[in-house]
C-alpha cells in the first residue's frame, strides 16, 4: 500500500518540480515571482487544443509541438513586452505586471475556450500494468519520465556546460556576467522562453491528471510551495520539494483524509515561511547553483 | 595602443567626463590618479562599454572600440577589473575563474589557462571548490583580477586594487601588477595610493571633476608639488 502510493505521488511531484524550476529560474533572472506562472502552465495546455481546432485533422504530436513553439514566442514577448521595460522599475510594478499576465492569459482562454473542462489525452495508456508488486501506469510513467528527462537535461545544462554556468552568473551579478562578455538581455530573454517551454510542458502532462479548465493555474501554488520548499533559489531544491509536496499531498490523502489533499500545500506554505524561510536547501543553495 | 580622444559620458542627463583624452602604450603600467569623484571608475567604465559614452572616441591598436558593447570590447583585448570586483558570489571559485574564459570557450584552453593563473595566485588554488563569497576581501581581489585574465587581455584596466586591503596583501597585488607587466600586457592602474601606483607606473595622469588636470612620467609626477602635497 504505502509502495503504492509512492510510486503514485512521483507522478505529481514530478510535474510540481517542472513548475518549481521555471517558478525559480524567473525569480533567479528577474528577482520576481512571476504570480501568472500557473496561468501560463493553463495556457501551455490549452494551447494544444487551439493548434487542433485551428488545423482540422491535426494530430497531438504535431499539436504539443506547435504549442512548445508558440510559448517559446509567447515567452519572449513577455520579455521584450514587459520584463525587459520594467527592469528597473520597482519589484511591487513587477509582480503587478505578472500578475495582469497570468489574468489576461486565464480570461483569454475563458473567453474563447468557454468556462467548462476539456477532455485532454494522456500520453501513454491509462491501463495500469503490475511491475513487482506495484501497480504502474504507463500514463504516469510517462509523465515522470517526461519530467526526469528535462530535468536532467537542465541539470546537466546548468552543472556541467560553461554557457550553463554563465547563465546562472548572469544571474548572480549581471555586471559581472558583462565583463566578461555575456550579453545579459540575451540570457535573460533565454530564461523566459525556456521557463514558457516548461510551463508548457508541465500543463500538457498535469491537463489529464486534473482536468483543463480556465482556472486549472491553481495548480501553480504547488509548483510555487515546491519551490518555496526548496529554498527558492536552488534548482535541486525546486526538484526535490516538488517531490516532497508530492509524496506528502499522497499520504494525507491516502491515510488522513483525500479532502485535506490541496490544503497540505498550503499548509506547508505557512510552516515553510515561518520555521524555515530559507527553505530545505536554504543553506546550502548559495553553495550549489 | 589604447587611446582615448575627448570622451564625454556620465549617467543620465548628469555629464561626469568632460573630455578626457588618455594612451596607454602596449605592455606600459599607467596610473591613474585623483580625488575621490573625480570620475576615474567612469572612465574605466566607459572604456570597456558597461557605460555609453555621449561623445569622442577609444581606439585599440588603431581600430575603433565599439560603444556600450562589453563583450566586443572584451573580445578586441581590454578587461576590467571593477571597484566592487563583481564576482559571482554564489558560484566557485574555479566556476569564476572560467568564466572568466568565456569568450574563448575552448575547454581544454580554458583548463591550461586556469592552472597558468592558479600559479600566478596560489592562494586561490586551495579554495577552488568554495563558493566566491566565502573568500577574504584579498582573496576575492585577486579572483576578480585572475577572472580578467582568463580572457588574455592585450590591456587590464584596475580600479583601486588596493582598496580596503590589508598592507602586506597590497604588495602582494602590486607584485601581480608587475608580473602582468612583465607578460606583456598594459595596465590601467587607479589607486589611491599614489606613492606605490607611482613606483610601478612610468607614466601617470591625474584627474578633478571629470578632466586630466596633469600628466606626466611617474618620476615628474612624484617630484610636483601639487602631487606631494595632495597624494603623498
Ligand atoms: N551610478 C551612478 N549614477 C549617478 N552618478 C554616479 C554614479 N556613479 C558615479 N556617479 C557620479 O559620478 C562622479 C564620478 O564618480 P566616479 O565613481 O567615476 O569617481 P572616482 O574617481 O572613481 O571616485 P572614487 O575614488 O571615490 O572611486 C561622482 O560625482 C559620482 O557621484
Ligand atoms: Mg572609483
Amino acid at each position: 500500500m504505502l509502495a503504492q502510493v509512492l510510486v503514485s505521488s512521483v507522478t505529481a511531484g514530478a510535474v510540481y518540480a517542472l513548475i518549481a524550476l521555471g517558478f525559480v529560474l524567473i525569480h533567479k533572472g528577474t528577482g520576481v515571482v512571476h504570480f501568472g506562472y500557473g496561468d501560463q502552465v493553463t495556457f501551455g495546455a490549452y494551447l494544444v487544443l487551439i493548434a487542433q481546432m485551428a488545423v482540422t485533422g491535426l494530430p497531438f504530436w504535431p499539436a504539443v509541438f506547435i504549442a512548445l513553439v508558440v510559448s517559446a514566442l509567447l515567452g519572449a514577448l513577455i520579455y521584450g513586452g514587459f520584463m525587459w521595460p520594467l527592469r528597473n522599475a520597482s519589484l511591487l510594478a513587477k509582480i503587478i505586471a505578472s500578475l495582469a499576465l497570468g489574468t489576461v492569459l486565464r480570461e483569454f482562454v475563458r473567453a474563447f475556450m468557454g468556462p467548462n473542462a476539456w477532455p485532454f489525452p494522456f500520453l501513454l495508456s491509462q491501463t495500469a500494468v503490475p511491475v513487482g508488486g506495484v501497480l504502474v501506469v504507463p500514463a504516469n510513467l510517462a509523465i515522470v519520465g517526461v519530467s526526469l528527462g528535462i530535468l536532467a537535461i537542465l541539470f546537466l545544462l546548468f552543472e556541467k556546460t560553461l554557457f550553463g554556468k554563465a547563465i546562472m552568473a548572469a544571474c548572480d551579478n549581471r555586471i559581472g556576467a558583462s565583463l566578461i562578455g555575456v550579453r545579459v538581455s540575451h540570457v535573460f530573454l533565454l530564461i523566459w522562453v525556456v521557463a514558457s517551454v516548461l510551463a508548457t510542458v508541465a500543463g500538457v502532462l498535469v491537463a489529464p491528471l486534473l482536468t483543463l479548465s480556465p482556472d486549472m493555474g491553481l495548480i501553480g501554488i504547488k509548483g510555487f510551495t515546491a519551490a518555496v520548499l526548496g529554498g527558492f533559489n536552488s534548482l535541486p531544491g525546486a526538484v526535490l520539494g516538488g517531490i516532497l509536496l508530492g509524496i506528502l499531498e499522497a499520504l494525507v490523502g491516502t491515510y488522513i483524509s483525500s479532502a485535506l489533499k490541496d490544503m497540505i500545500s498550503y499548509g506547508i506554505l505557512i510552516a515553510v515561511i515561518l520555521i524555515r524561510p530559507q527553505g530545505l536547501l536554504g543553506g546550502l543553495l548559495v553553495k550549489k547553483v | 595602443m589604447l587611446s582615448v580622444r575627448d570622451l564625454h559620458a556620465g549617467y543620465g542627463n548628469k555629464t561626469v567626463l568632460q573630455g578626457v583624452s588618455l594612451d596607454v602604450p602596449q605592455g606600459a603600467v599607467i596610473a591613474l590618479l585623483g580625488a575621490n569623484g573625480a570620475g576615474k571608475s567612469t572612465l574605466l567604465k566607459s572604456i570597456v562599454g558597461l557605460l555609453e559614452r555621449s561623445s569622442g572616441t577609444i581606439e585599440l591598436n588603431g581600430h575603433p572600440l565599439p560603444n556600450a558593447t562589453p563583450d566586443r570590447a572584451l573580445k578586441a583585448g581590454v578587461a576590467l577589473v571593477p571597484e566592487q570586483r563583481e564576482l559571482f558570489l554564489t558560484l566557485s571559485v574555479e566556476d569564476n575563474l572560467r568564466l572568466g574564459g568565456f569568450l574563448r570557450r575552448r575547454s581544454h584552453q580554458l583548463d591550461a589557462e586556469c592552472e597558468r593563473l592558479l600559479t600566478i595566485f596560489p592562494a586561490l588554488r586551495k579554495r577552488t571548490a568554495q563558493p566566491a563569497r566565502t573568500l577574504s576581501g584579498g582573496e576575492q581581489q585577486m579572483l576578480a583580477i585572475a577572472r580578467a585574465l582568463m580572457g588574455r587581455p592585450s590591456i587590464l584596466l584596475l580600479d583601486e586594487p588596493s582598496l580596503g586591503l590589508a598592507p602586506k596583501i597590497v604588495e602582494e597585488i602590486f607584485d601581480i601588477v608587475r608580473q602582468i607587466r612583465a607578460e606583456g600586457t598594459a595596465v590601467l592602474l587607479v589607486e589611491q595610493n599614489a606613492a606605490m601606483a607611482l613606483d610601478v607606473a612610468e607614466y601617470g595622469y591625474v584627474m578633478d571633476l571629470g578632466e586630466v588636470t596633469m600628466k606626466g612620467s611617474a618620476d615628474e609626477l612624484k617630484a610636483s608639488s601639487m602631487i606631494r602635497n595632495s597624494y603623498l
